[in-house]
């Protein structure tokens, strides 16, 4: 069983001995195998820095789509019907209440956020010293909270919001229309529909975002004009990661819902409005996907450079070390010994640089977070989020940096196994 | 057994080629070798050539007289073209590179002019290095490496590696690498071709002491004159042929 054993072993090295042999071969060529390794950490650096900075602004933008909650809603406002169906004239003002509301929010828990009936009328409001013509708006906390910041005064309570108090908010150039200055509008009353209002605060809008509204509670609203079950709109807000698929197909179960309901005609396009944000979403989502399949290919592109490089400068190793290798030979080694210490060498080189290109990448990951939370910190709108990798990267990166060390090595163990005793011993 | 049958395996064992092949180690019957370039160059040509166990034998001859090819194709490192080659009775031809690793590392030590010893390696890991490959336990190589480095009067070097010590003593590390397998033949090419005379004197007698002590079979290239006069019997090569085979 011994000698069994010992012939399985004949013309390979042990484990010891293998690493061993490797350990000293890169000692011997330290240069060499800085060089090489250097190549190695750059590439390893350059794809986690790439991918990593990917996430960062893959998680930016998502964190923006959670923000601006207004870009991830399906809106359904009231319509006319287009043509007679079941029992419906042509021409009839189709509305929704807030029991379709409350329908929509249980049937489609599950597949929606949040479900919000929204109200808004259209108004002028007068003071003492100017007039105005605007858009009630009935306030939500998290539709609103985001896209708005107080200038002066205060925003609304909780409690003010769940009752119906007379109070609002209003644009910064309203306050400018009615009072002369922001400032002057805090704590004034202003006539909305020929009630008296307290104005709170004045706000202004952020990133670009276009709202002019006259902010009051939700019930407030609902209580103006006199038509108090009956709603402007339905926002349905998603779940932040639902797919493209899912959003459109979540939006026709949406409709055909109202329309079954309403017993509206199924192709009836005006009856119910809808408004979406999916495209856009969609377009985001290709646009980020762009740019992660950039970065991917730039790592990878990255991790090929390394990869020629470990190879060319272990091509080179056994070019220089045709002697050491036939020494071998001659001494009873296998060649397979010779391939398995040469690709062993480049997997070594690609290994320990590439774990050292791991964590270089992941530290300027670290710091370029730092900088960035630093000089974002009061942005709410924010283009790169937190840049990290996933351990499941570092592991794939681990494992694609064995797969290079290999694939760098192949060429090289190649030619170490053609390598021709005689002529080789008599190589200087 | 008078009545055996001559395909019968038991037929080798009555003839005399089989009681002279027990002390055949080398047996070269019309080998040609030739390096097929732009030019044709023949190295060898008709070699007809028996080595017994034991012997010490010398190869001589001016520069390129084949003598370098005629021990590598001895030692499995070249082929041949035409002729038959067995070593220790076994036809040398066609043979996996594998399967000529292991009759190498099995049955011949080399030794050569440059020393060739792995440069990063200590004494002892040059030493130890084809019983690595033979896959012997590590205690007991641990042993026949002491036991060949004392031989050696190595004792003292076995921690420093070859640049540290002098031409004669690496070729003496390379002797004991080739001799710590036990080996049934040394090939040494030219092994004191890069020595002063008092090592070259050394070295011949560090081969000449092994060929007595472990009967070991020893092939030794030379173009020195002096060096081959020592030993037990002189071939003396000239274009590709022997032109000489003298025993003493």
């Amino acid at each position: 069983m011994m000698d069994g054993l010992r012939k399985m072993k004949e013309g390979r090295l042990s484990l010891d001995n293998f690493f061993k042999d490797i350990l000293a071969s890169v000692r011997m060529s330290r240069r060499r195998g800085f060089l090489s390794g250097l190549m190695t950490v750059w590439g390893v650096f350059i794809f986690i820095a790439v991918v990593g900075t990917s996430n960062g602004i893959d998680r930016g933008n998502r964190s923006n789509y959670d923000y601006i909650l207004g870009y991830i809603l399906i809106s359904v406002s009231p319509g006319e019907t287009s043509m007679a169906y079941d029992g419906l004239v042509k021409g009839h003002r189709v509305s929704l209440t807030r029991s379709d509301a409350q329908e929509l929010q249980t049937l489609f828990s599950d597949r929606s956020e949040f479900v919000y009936p929204r109200k808004q009328n259209l108004v002028k409001c007068v003071s003492l010293t100017g007039t105005a013509g605007a858009v009630v708006s009935d306030y939500r906390k998290e539709l609103n909270d985001n896209v708005l910041q107080i200038t002066a005064g205060r925003n609304f309570t909780q409690v003010e919001l769940d009752g119906r108090s007379r109070n609002c908010i209003i644009p910064e150039n309203m306050a400018v229309q009615l009072f002369g200055k922001s400032d002057d509008a805090v704590n004034r009353t202003i006539q909305v529909d020929g009630l008296p209002y307290l104005v709170l605060g004045v706000y202004k809008t952020l990133h670009n975002v276009s709202i002019n509204y006259v902010f009051v509670p939700f019930e407030t609203s609902m209580s103006m004009q006199g038509m108090e079950d009956e709603l402007s709109s339905i926002d349905i807000k998603l779940i932040l990661d639902t797919s493209v698929e899912e959003k459109y197909r979540l939006k026709e179960d949406i409709r055909s819902w109202l329309y079954f309901k309403k017993g509206i005609c199924p192709d009836d396009a005006s009856a119910l409005h809808f408004e979406e944000s999916i495209d856009f979403i969609d377009a985001q989502e290709k646009l980020l996907d762009s740019i992660r399949l950039f970065t991917v290919i730039l790592g990878l592109l990255s991790l090929l450079m390394g990869i020629l490089g470990v190879s060319s400068i272990v091509y080179l190793s056994v070019k220089e070390r045709t002697k050491e290798i036939a020494v071998r030979l001659v001494c009873g080694s296998g060649k397979g010994s010779i391939f398995r210490l040469i690709l062993g060498e480049a997997v070594f080189i690609m290994l320990i640089f590439g774990c050292i290109g791991m964590l270089l990448g992941s530290a300027a990951l670290k710091v370029a977070n730092i900088v960035v939370e630093k000089f974002t910190a009061d942005e709410k709108w924010i283009f790169i989020g937190n840049m990290t990798v996933s351990w499941q990267l570092i592991l794939s990166c681990t494992a694609l940096v064995i797969v290079c060390g290999l694939v760098s090595g192949l060429a090289p163990a190649r030619k170490a196994t053609s390598v021709r005793i005689n002529q080789a011993m008599e190589c200087e | 057994m008078g009545g055996t049958d001559a395909s019968s395996p038991f037929c080798l064992y009555q003839t005399k080629e089989y009681f002279l092949s027990l002390h055949l180690m080398i047996d070269l019957k019309g080998v040609n070798k030739t390096y097929w370039g732009d030019t044709p160059l023949v190295a060898l040509k008709d070699i007809d050539l028996h080595i017994d166990q034991g012997e010490f034998v010398g190869v001589t001859g001016p520069s390129g007289s084949g003598k370098s090819t005629l021990l590598n194709i001895l030692g499995l490192l070249d082929s041949y073209d035409v002729g038959e080659y067995r070593l220790r009775g076994q036809i040398i031809k066609n043979l996996t590179k594998e399967e000529e690793a292991h009759i190498r590392n099995h049955n011949i030590g080399f030794v050569f002019q440059r020393y060739n010893l792995i440069s990063f390696k200590t004494v002892y890991e040059n030493v130890e290095l084809p019983l690595i490959y033979r896959g012997i336990p590590q205690q007991e190589r641990e042993a026949r490496v002491m036991d060949m480095l004392e031989k050696m009067e190595l004792t003292g070097w076995k921690k420093h590696i070859p640049s540290h010590l002098s031409g004669g003593q690496q070729q003496r590390v390379a002797i004991a690498r080739a001799m710590v397998m036990n080996p049934k033949i040394i090939l040494a090419d030219e092994p004191t071709g890069a020595l002063d005379s008092r090592m070259t004197r050394e070295i011949v007698n560090l081969f000449r002491k092994c060929n007595q002590e472990n009967n070991v079979t020893i092939v030794l290239v030379t173009h020195e004159t002096s060096i081959s006069s020592q030993m037990s019997r002189c071939i003396t090569m000239n274009d590709g042929r022997i032109e000489k085979d003298e025993r003493r």
